[in-house]
């Protein structure tokens, strides 16, 4: 590359926007009602607190360490060795989300829309699309998401507006029908997926242009705490619009937007719009797991000093499309793995790290 | 270099020059040749032309007497076939100028007097160059100039006569329009510049004059409006643009060919235009424009996504009127690249998306077609590509007849046979007229080819491969630049304050508020 990638604070919020919401807002529902009940939004804002408090971390150490990325800064404060040894677990973690997000997706499409096709079938083509976007760069990801996130926030409310006739406000309460208990395991259900998966963007934040230092960092504070904020929103109203249409029912429907699409019907030309969702599903996790391979990418080339992230996508995604291949052995399985291991192994993977490094930074101020 | 001088070619910088050089020294020859100096005896540099045009049917040597008892001899040399004008005897002005009187044949000029008042620039009626090498005088005499050449003179003279018939300008065949000027560009390169200098009355608007490489030596011109063009851009352009000297220019495409970022994409990343209001418009908002001699199409770059949905008529009609049609335009774009790919992966994978109703006619009319649905939109497509190809090059008179024969043969003929449903026709020829709607040709070749390999992924994945596609497609699109501007601005990178001119076309008050996208800084 002739000229180092930068992108501006707008984009990078555009793109933390997609990253949180691309294929949560149709995979939460469901399980977060699941678990939670009507106190689902309840769990969200919880979760989402604590996800700002971790983005409130990473703006910090970037606002000390404005051109490092978060593999730099680690071996700038706590020495080479100690962050290899913390990175095995956020390496081990990212690919295992770039797994979980890519074999939702074929387990979405095979059985919703094509029944009889293989997952492989699924998940190879996804895997190739986003290595070669990875490839492409992250200027041409941030133009190219800020497109399909406008389509998908488009459809989705769109569908949401359309199924207002069927809604019923009466569900949402009891706010919490069986105490705080449930809410709390929504909350930590939610904080494994997605607000602790923050972390990733303390690998992208200096990428963004620079102007005057104070109000280049300004801007980007403001961008992305607004994305996170959106992205609350966003996961709040869907996860009412669920709770509201399905009432008891919502915890166990899968998918639960992709239903709530089914049920539209105006008239008789709007109707079978499901197919809307099941293409902003797709398109989301796709963003999801470009931007998850491109930082999976840059973290192994930071760590050990390569030269050129684009010579390594390939390698890591056919690791992740094998590992796709071989992660998943049925259904259940795959469900208590993201519902229980999920949660812990990023609180460990993500959250730890980030914690201790905050902390570090604080007390040593003269490091710089 | 100013515009005035882009009619000659290089003759009075060169000459000027090299008449203030001592004679014989420096290598001012053109190309690079060895020096070949005239020789002040008029039978060496004729055998010498002689040479280098034998076998040139239409070389004309037309030998003269002049002076004192016709002693002195002079000769010019040129083409007949790039006079087609007046003639006019250019050795008898050239003498004319040296009487003090309009009268008689020169009997009492001699070769002194000739040498004396060339060489110190004395008033003329038509001017003259003064040659001192062979080589340059065998260009002159190539580019349709004539050259005299006079005994006891070791120079020569040339004058400007190159007169060629050119079409007339009329109405524009490719790019019509209800309302607007109706002047096309015409296949002489001055012609064409004069349509834009006329409609463009300020000096910003520079032309600089280039010259192609090989045997055809194709005058090439490009303007740009100073302070409208991106001076980084142009700098790239300029770069790029220095490859034409060593290939031959036959027609502006080899410059859109040679200048393009991306060889390989079917997107075309460079505009053409045969209307002088377009290219002014488009030098107005900070294009560069390219003309080359002998062709009437005139390049515009860079050339964004956006720009292919705009017409110039488009400015010429009320802004709703404008900004409705463009929308049809996008949902004509939509169905030219979409429609038989999303026939074909919902009549095969997604059948409970059709509406019952629906779905029982699409059913009941494809009853006993014995292609899968795949097979059978190919089959129409690969026709329907046949058949607008065969009108493209057919002569005008049968080529409607092919489109009467293709329609009814294709159309009627296999729905009766039973190889085609209806439906699939209808789908062809809708996906046809939509893909003429786009303002641009070039681009809706992008969707003829960019149709197949959705229709395959639609076949083989459903609604999957197509959204696979497109991603891919929008990647493409993403990451393509013309001239080093993102393809997609300003839809990505997004830039809302470009947005007037994309989705809708804004009225023209807000249009024209702040018209250059790059006015000089400070």
């Amino acid at each position: 590359m002739d000229k180092p990638e930068t992108i501006s604070a707008q984009q990078l919020g555009v793109l933390f926007f997609t990253f949180m919401t691309g294929s949560s807002i149709i995979n939460i529902p469901a399980p977060l009602i699941g678990k939670a009940d009507n106190g689902a939004i309840l769990s969200l804002l919880i979760s989402g607190a604590m996800g700002m408090a971790l983005l409130g971390c990473m703006l910090y150490l970037h606002a000390r360490f404005p051109a490092m990325s978060f593999v730099e800064y680690s071996r700038k404060l706590i020495g080479v060795w100690p962050t290899i040894i913390i990175s095995v677990l956020p390496l081990s973690f990212m690919m295992h989300m770039l797994t979980a997000i890519v074999l939702d997706i074929g387990l979405f499409m095979r059985s919703s829309m094509l029944r009889e096709t293989p997952i492989y079938a699924f998940t190879s083509l996804i895997y190739m699309v986003s290595a070669l976007t990875v490839r492409a760069g992250l200027e041409v990801m941030a133009r190219m998401f800020t497109i399909i996130m406008i389509l998908v926030v488009l459809f989705v409310s769109s569908v949401l507006l359309l199924a207002m006739e069927d809604y019923n406000p009466g569900f949402l309460v009891p706010v919490m029908p069986e105490g705080i208990q449930p809410v709390l395991n929504g909350a930590f259900f939610t904080f494994g997926f997605p607000y602790a998966e923050v972390f990733l963007f303390a690998m992208l934040f200096h990428f963004v242009r620079k102007q005057s230092n104070k109000q280049a960092n300004s801007g980007l504070n403001r961008h992305m705490f607004l994305s996170l904020l959106m992205n609350i929103l966003t996961l709040c109203i869907s996860t009412a619009c669920t709770i509201m249409l399905f009432g008891p029912l919502a915890g166990i429907k899968k998918y639960s937007l992709y239903e709530l699409a089914r049920t539209v019907e105006v008239q008789e030309i709007i109707t079978r719009i499901e197919s809307v969702i099941g293409m902003s599903l797709i398109a989301g996790s796709y963003m999801k797991t470009t931007i998850t391979l491109y930082v999976l990418c840059l973290y192994v080339t930071h760590l050990f000093k390569l030269k050129d992230y684009r010579t390594i996508v390939m390698p890591i995604t056919l690791i992740a499309f094998l590992n796709t291949l071989v992660g998943f052995e049925s259904d259940m399985q795959w469900v208590e793995i993201v519902s229980i291991v999920h949660p812990l192994w990023d609180t460990f993977a993500f959250a730890v790290p980030l914690l201790l490094l905050t902390v570090i930074a604080a007390f040593r101020k003269h490091t710089n | 270099m100013c515009p005035d001088t882009m009619g000659g070619t290089t003759p009075s910088s060169e000459s000027t020059q090299a008449a203030a050089q001592p004679q014989l020294s420096g290598n001012q020859a053109s190309n690079g040749n060895p020096q070949r100096p005239i020789s002040d005896r008029l039978e060496a540099n004729l055998s010498q032309l002689e040479q280098i045009f034998a076998k040139n049917s239409d070389i004309v040597f037309r030998h003269w007497s002049y002076g004192p008892d016709l002693r002195h001899t002079a000769c010019s040399v040129y083409y007949e076939t790039l006079m087609q004008g007046e003639i006019i005897n250019y050795m008898k002005s050239s003498l004319q100028d040296l009487v003090t009187h309009e009268v008689g044949p020169g009997i009492t000029i001699t070769p002194e007097h000739v040498r004396s008042f060339f060489e110190h620039d004395g008033v003329s009626e038509k001017k003259a160059e003064l040659l001192e090498d062979l080589d340059q005088a065998v260009d002159q005499i190539t580019a349709g100039n004539i050259v005299i050449f006079f005994n006891q003179w070791n120079k020569a003279l040339t004058y400007r006569s190159l007169t060629i018939e050119s079409r007339p300008i009329s109405e524009p065949a490719n790019e019509s329009v209800v309302q607007g000027p109706r002047e096309s560009t015409v296949e002489n390169l001055q012609k064409n510049i004069g349509l834009l200098r006329v409609r463009l009355n300020t000096p910003k608007f520079k032309t600089v004059s280039l010259t192609g490489g090989g045997e055809t030596r194709t005058r090439v011109i490009y303007g740009y409006v100073e302070g409208a063009a991106d001076p980084e851009m142009l700098k790239d352009f300029e770069k790029r643009i220095t490859k034409i000297s060593e290939t031959e220019i036959l027609e502006t495409s080899y410059i859109e060919q040679l200048i393009e970022d991306s060889t390989w994409s079917p997107f075309p990343q460079h505009r053409y235009t045969e209307r002088p209001d377009t290219a002014v418009a488009a030098l107005l908002d900070g294009k560069i424009v390219i003309l080359v001699q002998g062709t009437g199409s005139i390049l515009l770059c860079p050339g964004l996504f956006t720009e292919f949905f705009q017409s110039s008529e488009d400015y010429y009609q009320r802004t709703i009127y404008s900004s409705m049609i463009r929308f049809l335009r996008m949902i004509a774009f939509a169905l030219a690249l979409t429609l038989p790919s999303i026939y074909i992966a919902l009549s095969t994978f997604h059948t409970e998306l059709i509406p019952t109703v629906l779905l029982l006619a699409v059913i009941d009319t494809r009853e006993g077609i014995p292609l899968p649905a795949f097979f059978e939109a190919l089959v129409m497509e690969f026709f329907f590509e046949l058949l607008r190809e065969a009108g493209v090059r057919l002569p005008k008179a049968i080529g409607a007849t092919v489109s009467i024969v293709g329609a009814l043969v294709v159309g009627e003929a296999a729905i009766n046979a039973g190889i085609a449903s209806p439906i699939m026709v209808i789908i062809v020829a809708l996906t046809g007229i939509a893909s003429f709607t786009i303002p641009q040709y070039n681009i809706a070749i992008a969707l003829r080819i960019l149709r197949f390999p959705l229709m395959v992924s639609a076949s083989v994945m459903g609604g999957f491969g197509i959204m696979i596609v497109f991603l891919l497609i929008l990647l493409h699109l993403c990451k393509l630049r013309s001239l080093g501007q993102p393809y997609l601005t300003p839809l990505a990178p997004l830039r809302m304050k470009e947005f007037r001119d994309v989705l809708v076309r804004a009225p023209l008050k807000t249009l024209l508020k702040h018209p250059r996208k790059h006015t000089p800084k400070g």
